[in-house]
């Protein structure tokens, strides 16, 4: 996987990027372990099918998580620094499934950086969360050292 | 910039201070600045500004941001712009 290094003057509004990712159920697991959330709602298939949902669904902050790699690995990638982030889900989440991160740029402050993003996750063409985020992206010419 | 204009910027944009630090009895004037605003930190600053240009529809560069010390600068600087008071 490489990392886009898109510095403020290479971003445009309405540009966008997108990526394709899973969510296994092993991610499920890892997440509850490594964010201490152990609700059964995202650990029992038994559990979660007897408060009406199909399964056991994904934490919201894993899809989070990986809207967080789009941000950071593409959107604008290597010279961008998350200010805030805020997110709504639509749908549940049900492992193992490959969702879809699309980002696009609807506003740039030029002179502070900011660069703002909306952002939506999809499963099979279902709405699965939208996100606003606000990055702040280098003004300046580095080249990137990673 | 005559007193009564800049009375009246000020009155325009203190409601937008006061969302950006959460501060809702908060009141500015020209000499006020960073340090003179609990929370108006680098972070703080960049939506300030943003929240400016969005409310205004005005864009600042990097170099008017770089000069803007205090309100009194804002002040000028959105008067430049046709930020009427």
């Amino acid at each position: 996987m490489s990392v886009k290094n898109y510095l403020l003057s290479d971003l445009s509004k309405g540009q966008i990027e997108s990526i394709s990712t899973k969510i296994t159920i092993e991610d499920v697991n890892a997440f509850a372990a490594l964010s201490g959330d152990i609700s059964p709602v995202h650990l029992s298939d038994d559990f979660a099918v007897k408060k009406a949902l199909p399964g056991r669904i994904a934490h919201g902050l894993l899809i989070g998580a990986r809207v967080s790699s789009l941000i950071g690995n593409s959107l604008p990638g290597a010279f961008g620094i998350l200010q805030s982030f805020d997110i709504e889900f639509r749908s549940p989440l049900v492992p193992p499934q490959e969702i879809q991160i699309q980002g696009e740029v609807t506003n740039i402050s030029e002179g502070t950086g900011q660069v703002s993003l909306s952002i939506i996750v999809t499963a099979s063409g279902k709405l699965i969360a939208k996100c606003k985020a606000k990055t702040i992206v280098s003004l300046g010419t580095q080249t990137a050292n990673i | 910039m005559k007193s009564e204009s800049k009375k009246i910027l000020i009155e325009k944009i203190t409601p937008i201070f006061r969302d950006i630090f959460d501060q809702p009895t908060l009141t500015i004037s020209e000499e006020t600045n960073a340090s003179s605003v609990s929370g108006w930190d680098s972070f703080a600053h960049i939506n300030m500004i943003v929240a400016l240009e969005n409310v205004f529809d005005i864009k600042f560069s990097t170099r008017e941001l770089g000069e803007m010390k205090c309100v009194g600068d804002l002040l000028r600087l959105l008067q430049l712009k046709g930020v009427s008071g």
